[in-house]
Protein backbone atom coordinates (compact mmCIF):
# COMPACT_ATOMS: atom_id res chain seq x y z
CA UNK A 1 0.00 0.00 0.00
CA UNK A 2 1.20 3.28 -0.90
CA UNK A 3 2.23 6.00 1.81
CA UNK A 4 -0.78 8.64 2.52
CA UNK A 5 1.54 11.54 1.87
CA UNK A 6 2.27 9.87 -1.97
CA UNK A 7 -1.70 9.03 -2.67
CA UNK A 8 -3.31 12.62 -0.85
CA UNK A 9 -2.44 14.81 -3.73
CA UNK A 10 -4.12 12.41 -6.24
CA UNK A 11 -6.97 11.15 -4.51
CA UNK A 12 -9.26 14.31 -6.26
CA UNK A 13 -8.23 13.12 -9.76
CA UNK A 14 -8.89 9.86 -8.71
CA UNK A 15 -12.40 10.44 -8.06
CA UNK A 16 -13.10 12.66 -10.68
CA UNK A 17 -11.63 9.86 -13.08
CA UNK A 18 -13.63 6.98 -11.59
CA UNK A 19 -16.97 9.71 -12.04
CA UNK A 20 -16.48 10.44 -15.53
CA UNK A 21 -15.97 6.48 -16.06
CA UNK A 22 -20.03 6.06 -15.01
CA UNK A 23 -23.28 8.23 -15.19
CA UNK A 24 -22.85 8.12 -11.12
CA UNK A 25 -21.58 6.49 -8.37
CA UNK A 26 -22.09 6.49 -4.09
CA UNK A 27 -19.24 6.56 -1.86
CA UNK A 28 -18.43 2.81 -0.80
CA UNK A 29 -18.48 1.70 -4.50
CA UNK A 30 -15.76 4.41 -5.12
CA UNK A 31 -13.51 3.70 -2.40
CA UNK A 32 -14.14 -0.57 -3.24
CA UNK A 33 -13.66 0.14 -7.68
CA UNK A 34 -10.26 2.17 -6.12
CA UNK A 35 -9.31 -1.20 -3.88
CA UNK A 36 -10.29 -3.55 -6.45
CA UNK A 37 -8.52 -2.19 -9.47
CA UNK A 38 -5.41 -1.17 -7.52
CA UNK A 39 -4.95 -4.85 -5.71
CA UNK A 40 -5.14 -2.95 -2.47
CA UNK A 41 -2.20 -0.38 -3.13
CA UNK A 42 -4.34 2.54 -3.03
CA UNK A 43 -6.90 2.46 -0.25
CA UNK A 44 -9.31 5.19 -0.18
CA UNK A 45 -10.44 5.39 3.63
CA UNK A 46 -13.36 7.20 4.26
CA UNK A 47 -11.83 10.17 5.83
CA UNK A 48 -10.36 10.98 2.64
CA UNK A 49 -12.67 10.06 0.76
CA UNK A 50 -16.33 11.85 2.10
CA UNK A 51 -14.60 15.20 2.81
CA UNK A 52 -13.46 15.81 -0.70
CA UNK A 53 -16.60 14.76 -2.14
CA UNK A 54 -18.21 17.40 -0.29
CA UNK A 55 -15.67 19.80 -1.56
CA UNK A 56 -16.02 18.74 -5.22
CA UNK A 57 -19.87 18.88 -4.77
CA UNK A 58 -19.00 22.62 -3.07
CA UNK A 59 -17.13 23.76 -6.15
CA UNK A 60 -19.98 22.27 -8.76
CA UNK A 61 -17.82 19.79 -9.96
CA UNK A 62 -20.45 17.27 -8.99
CA UNK A 63 -23.82 17.15 -8.23
CA UNK A 64 -25.87 14.20 -6.11
CA UNK A 65 -28.71 12.39 -6.36
CA UNK A 66 -30.57 10.66 -3.49
CA UNK A 67 -32.07 7.29 -3.64
CA UNK A 68 -33.79 4.65 -1.64
CA UNK A 69 -32.02 1.55 -1.42
CA UNK A 70 -33.92 -0.67 1.07
CA UNK A 71 -34.93 1.32 3.56
CA UNK A 72 -32.05 3.73 3.59
CA UNK A 73 -31.01 6.95 1.69
CA UNK A 74 -28.18 6.31 -0.99
CA UNK A 75 -26.55 9.75 -1.77
CA UNK A 76 -25.33 8.90 -5.69
CA UNK A 77 -22.11 11.52 -7.22
CA UNK A 78 -21.94 12.61 -10.73
CA UNK A 79 -19.59 14.36 -12.69
CA UNK A 80 -21.22 18.32 -13.87
CA UNK A 81 -19.83 19.34 -17.15
CA UNK A 82 -16.75 21.70 -14.99
CA UNK A 83 -16.54 18.41 -13.65
CA UNK A 84 -16.06 16.32 -16.70
CA UNK A 85 -13.55 19.14 -18.04
CA UNK A 86 -12.00 19.52 -14.76
CA UNK A 87 -11.33 15.61 -14.79
CA UNK A 88 -9.96 15.54 -17.73
CA UNK A 89 -7.28 18.59 -16.97
CA UNK A 90 -6.13 16.92 -14.09
CA UNK A 91 -5.56 13.63 -15.54
CA UNK A 92 -3.48 15.25 -17.89
CA UNK A 93 -1.83 17.16 -15.17
CA UNK A 94 -1.02 13.94 -13.16
CA UNK A 95 0.23 11.69 -16.67
CA UNK A 96 2.34 14.60 -17.47
CA UNK A 97 3.67 15.54 -13.39
CA UNK A 98 4.37 11.20 -13.60
CA UNK A 99 6.44 11.33 -16.95
CA UNK A 100 7.88 14.50 -15.10
CA UNK A 101 8.96 12.16 -12.51
CA UNK A 102 10.44 9.25 -14.34
CA UNK A 103 12.85 11.78 -16.24
CA UNK A 104 13.70 12.66 -12.58
CA UNK A 105 14.19 9.42 -11.15
CA UNK A 106 15.35 7.67 -14.21
CA UNK A 107 18.03 10.35 -16.29
CA UNK A 108 19.40 8.78 -19.26
CA UNK A 109 23.27 8.77 -19.09
CA UNK A 110 24.90 12.10 -20.69
CA UNK A 111 26.58 11.07 -23.86
CA UNK A 112 30.31 11.64 -23.58
CA UNK A 113 31.78 13.57 -26.87
CA UNK A 114 35.28 11.71 -28.14
CA UNK A 115 37.67 14.20 -29.46
CA UNK B 1 -26.11 -8.61 -1.64
CA UNK B 2 -28.04 -9.23 1.44
CA UNK B 3 -29.82 -5.41 2.62
CA UNK B 4 -30.28 -4.52 5.70
CA UNK B 5 -33.67 -4.91 7.70
CA UNK B 6 -35.03 -2.31 9.51
CA UNK B 7 -34.25 -2.64 13.26
CA UNK B 8 -30.78 -2.95 11.64
CA UNK B 9 -30.66 0.57 10.44
CA UNK B 10 -32.37 2.13 13.35
CA UNK B 11 -29.76 0.08 15.37
CA UNK B 12 -27.01 1.61 13.46
CA UNK B 13 -28.88 5.30 13.07
CA UNK B 14 -29.07 5.26 17.27
CA UNK B 15 -25.27 4.54 17.43
CA UNK B 16 -24.46 6.89 14.69
CA UNK B 17 -25.95 9.41 16.58
CA UNK B 18 -23.50 9.40 19.39
CA UNK B 19 -21.51 10.75 17.26
CA UNK B 20 -23.84 13.89 16.97
CA UNK B 21 -22.68 15.14 13.35
CA UNK B 22 -24.58 18.04 12.07
CA UNK B 23 -23.99 17.84 8.45
CA UNK B 24 -26.63 15.92 7.47
CA UNK B 25 -25.55 14.99 3.79
CA UNK B 26 -22.25 13.78 5.37
CA UNK B 27 -24.71 11.82 8.18
CA UNK B 28 -26.48 10.60 4.72
CA UNK B 29 -23.24 9.44 3.30
CA UNK B 30 -21.76 7.88 6.94
CA UNK B 31 -25.19 5.86 6.83
CA UNK B 32 -24.69 3.57 3.87
CA UNK B 33 -21.73 3.23 4.00
CA UNK B 34 -21.70 1.97 6.96
CA UNK B 35 -24.89 -0.21 5.95
CA UNK B 36 -22.48 -1.18 3.04
CA UNK B 37 -19.78 -2.92 4.96
CA UNK B 38 -22.04 -4.49 7.63
CA UNK B 39 -23.78 -6.00 4.07
CA UNK B 40 -20.73 -7.11 2.56
CA UNK B 41 -19.34 -8.96 5.60
CA UNK B 42 -23.09 -11.00 5.96
CA UNK B 43 -22.41 -11.67 2.38
CA UNK B 44 -19.43 -13.70 3.45
CA UNK B 45 -21.71 -15.46 6.12
CA UNK B 46 -21.00 -13.19 9.17
CA UNK B 47 -23.31 -13.13 11.72
CA UNK B 48 -24.88 -9.42 11.97
CA UNK B 49 -23.72 -8.91 15.15
CA UNK B 50 -19.97 -9.60 14.61
CA UNK B 51 -20.15 -7.50 11.29
CA UNK B 52 -21.94 -4.73 13.16
CA UNK B 53 -19.18 -5.01 16.05
CA UNK B 54 -16.34 -5.28 13.52
CA UNK B 55 -17.12 -2.34 11.31
CA UNK B 56 -17.80 0.29 14.89
CA UNK B 57 -14.62 -1.14 15.53
CA UNK B 58 -13.00 0.31 12.02
CA UNK B 59 -15.34 3.18 11.98
CA UNK B 60 -15.84 4.48 15.92
CA UNK B 61 -17.58 7.74 16.94
CA UNK B 62 -14.13 9.46 16.85
CA UNK B 63 -13.15 8.41 13.58
CA UNK B 64 -16.78 10.13 12.04
CA UNK B 65 -16.49 13.18 14.10
CA UNK B 66 -13.12 13.31 12.31
CA UNK B 67 -14.33 12.58 8.91
CA UNK B 68 -17.22 15.40 10.09
CA UNK B 69 -14.50 17.85 10.95
CA UNK B 70 -12.33 17.52 8.01
CA UNK B 71 -15.28 17.71 5.73
CA UNK B 72 -16.09 21.23 7.48
CA UNK B 73 -12.43 22.39 7.04
CA UNK B 74 -12.40 22.17 3.66
CA UNK B 75 -16.26 23.08 2.43
CA UNK B 76 -15.99 25.90 4.82
CA UNK B 77 -12.38 26.86 5.22
CA UNK B 78 -13.21 29.29 8.18
CA UNK B 79 -14.23 28.69 11.88
CA UNK B 80 -17.58 27.27 12.44
CA UNK B 81 -19.61 29.26 15.21
CA UNK B 82 -22.31 26.98 16.64
CA UNK B 83 -25.79 27.99 17.06
CA UNK B 84 -25.51 27.64 20.66
CA UNK B 85 -22.22 29.95 20.54
CA UNK B 86 -23.68 32.40 18.52
CA UNK B 87 -27.26 32.65 21.00
CA UNK B 88 -24.87 32.66 24.48
CA UNK B 89 -23.24 36.26 22.32
CA UNK B 90 -26.36 37.47 21.93
CA UNK B 91 -27.61 36.95 25.54
CA UNK B 92 -24.66 38.47 26.49
CA UNK B 93 -24.35 41.49 24.41
CA UNK B 94 -28.47 42.15 25.21
CA UNK B 95 -27.72 41.80 29.15
CA UNK B 96 -24.65 44.10 29.46
CA UNK B 97 -26.38 46.83 26.88
CA UNK B 98 -29.86 46.57 29.17
CA UNK B 99 -27.19 46.59 32.57
CA UNK B 100 -24.93 49.44 31.40
CA UNK B 101 -27.78 51.43 30.15
CA UNK B 102 -30.02 50.60 33.36
CA UNK B 103 -26.64 51.75 35.35
CA UNK B 104 -26.62 55.40 33.95
CA UNK B 105 -29.88 55.74 34.50
CA UNK B 106 -29.86 54.78 38.25
CA UNK B 107 -32.03 52.07 38.11
CA UNK B 108 -33.17 49.51 40.50
CA UNK B 109 -31.34 45.95 39.28
CA UNK B 110 -28.76 47.51 37.21
CA UNK B 111 -25.66 45.60 38.65
CA UNK B 112 -27.69 42.73 39.00
CA UNK B 113 -28.12 42.78 35.18
CA UNK B 114 -24.85 43.65 34.27
CA UNK B 115 -23.33 41.14 36.33
CA UNK B 116 -25.12 38.20 34.98
CA UNK B 117 -24.31 39.53 31.50
CA UNK B 118 -20.43 39.69 32.24
CA UNK B 119 -20.48 36.31 33.68
CA UNK B 120 -22.49 34.97 30.77
CA UNK B 121 -19.94 36.21 28.10
CA UNK B 122 -17.08 34.74 30.27
CA UNK B 123 -18.30 31.63 30.86
CA UNK B 124 -20.87 31.14 28.28
CA UNK B 125 -19.95 32.81 24.69
CA UNK B 126 -16.01 33.01 25.54
CA UNK B 127 -16.01 29.51 26.37
CA UNK B 128 -18.05 28.05 23.70
CA UNK B 129 -16.06 30.39 21.14
CA UNK B 130 -12.82 28.56 22.65
CA UNK B 131 -14.42 25.10 22.29
CA UNK B 132 -15.18 25.71 18.58
CA UNK B 133 -12.21 27.28 17.89
CA UNK B 134 -10.47 24.46 19.95
CA UNK B 135 -12.46 21.95 17.66
CA UNK B 136 -11.34 23.93 14.60
CA UNK B 137 -7.48 23.97 15.29
CA UNK B 138 -5.93 20.83 14.03
CA UNK B 139 -2.08 21.67 15.68
CA UNK B 140 -1.37 21.81 18.88
CA UNK B 141 0.11 25.46 18.96
CA UNK B 142 -3.42 26.18 17.89
CA UNK B 143 -5.20 24.46 20.57
CA UNK B 144 -2.68 26.26 23.32
CA UNK B 145 -3.47 29.38 21.47
CA UNK B 146 -7.57 29.25 21.95
CA UNK B 147 -6.82 28.06 25.56
CA UNK B 148 -4.75 31.03 25.76
CA UNK B 149 -6.98 33.60 24.70
CA UNK B 150 -9.93 32.34 26.30
CA UNK B 151 -7.77 32.63 29.93
CA UNK B 152 -6.85 35.88 28.31
CA UNK B 153 -10.36 37.26 27.78
CA UNK B 154 -12.04 35.91 30.67
CA UNK B 155 -9.64 38.12 33.40
CA UNK B 156 -10.18 41.26 31.32
CA UNK B 157 -13.76 40.83 30.67
CA UNK B 158 -14.28 39.88 34.29
CA UNK B 159 -11.86 42.47 35.23
CA UNK B 160 -13.68 45.19 33.03
CA UNK B 161 -17.18 43.76 34.22
CA UNK B 162 -16.08 44.13 38.35
CA UNK B 163 -14.74 47.52 37.52
CA UNK B 164 -17.99 49.01 36.53
CA UNK B 165 -19.30 47.91 39.53
CA UNK B 166 -16.69 48.72 42.04
CA UNK B 167 -15.64 45.27 42.82
CA UNK B 168 -12.27 44.30 44.37
CA UNK B 169 -9.33 42.75 42.13
CA UNK B 170 -11.08 44.51 38.96
CA UNK B 171 -7.66 46.71 38.29
CA UNK B 172 -5.80 43.21 38.69
CA UNK B 173 -7.67 41.08 36.53
CA UNK B 174 -7.88 43.41 33.93
CA UNK B 175 -4.15 43.94 33.79
CA UNK B 176 -3.51 39.99 34.21
CA UNK B 177 -5.81 39.99 31.13
CA UNK B 178 -4.49 42.12 28.89
CA UNK B 179 -0.67 40.46 29.51
CA UNK B 180 -2.23 37.35 29.22
CA UNK B 181 -4.12 38.23 25.79
CA UNK B 182 -0.62 40.41 24.77
CA UNK B 183 1.15 36.82 24.99
CA UNK B 184 -1.64 35.39 23.14
CA UNK B 185 -1.67 38.26 19.91
CA UNK B 186 2.36 37.37 19.52
CA UNK B 187 1.84 34.26 19.94
CA UNK B 188 -0.94 33.82 17.45
CA UNK B 189 0.91 36.29 15.37
CA UNK B 190 3.91 34.15 14.60
CA UNK B 191 1.86 30.60 14.18
CA UNK B 192 -0.38 32.45 11.61
CA UNK B 193 2.85 33.81 9.64
CA UNK B 194 4.65 30.56 10.08
CA UNK B 195 1.36 28.67 8.53
CA UNK B 196 1.44 31.58 5.82
CA UNK B 197 4.91 30.34 4.99
CA UNK B 198 4.97 26.78 5.07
Amino acid sequence: MYSNELVRGTLKTIILQLLGEQDQMYGYELSKLVKERTKEKIVLTEGALYPILHKLEKDKLVVTNLEKVGNRTRKYYALTSNGKTSAKEKKNELLEFVETLKVLMEPKPIALCNY
Amino acid sequence: MQLLADEQIKHIEERLALASLTNTSLSIDILDHICCMIEERLDLGWEYPKAEKEVFNQMGVLQIQAIEHETNILTQNKLIMKKRTKITGLVAIVLMTTGFIMKMMHLQGAALVWAIGVFEATFGFALFLTVDRFRYETSVKGKVASIIGYLGSAFFILGFGFKLLSWPFATNAMIIGGLVLLVYFIMNNSFRNQEKLS
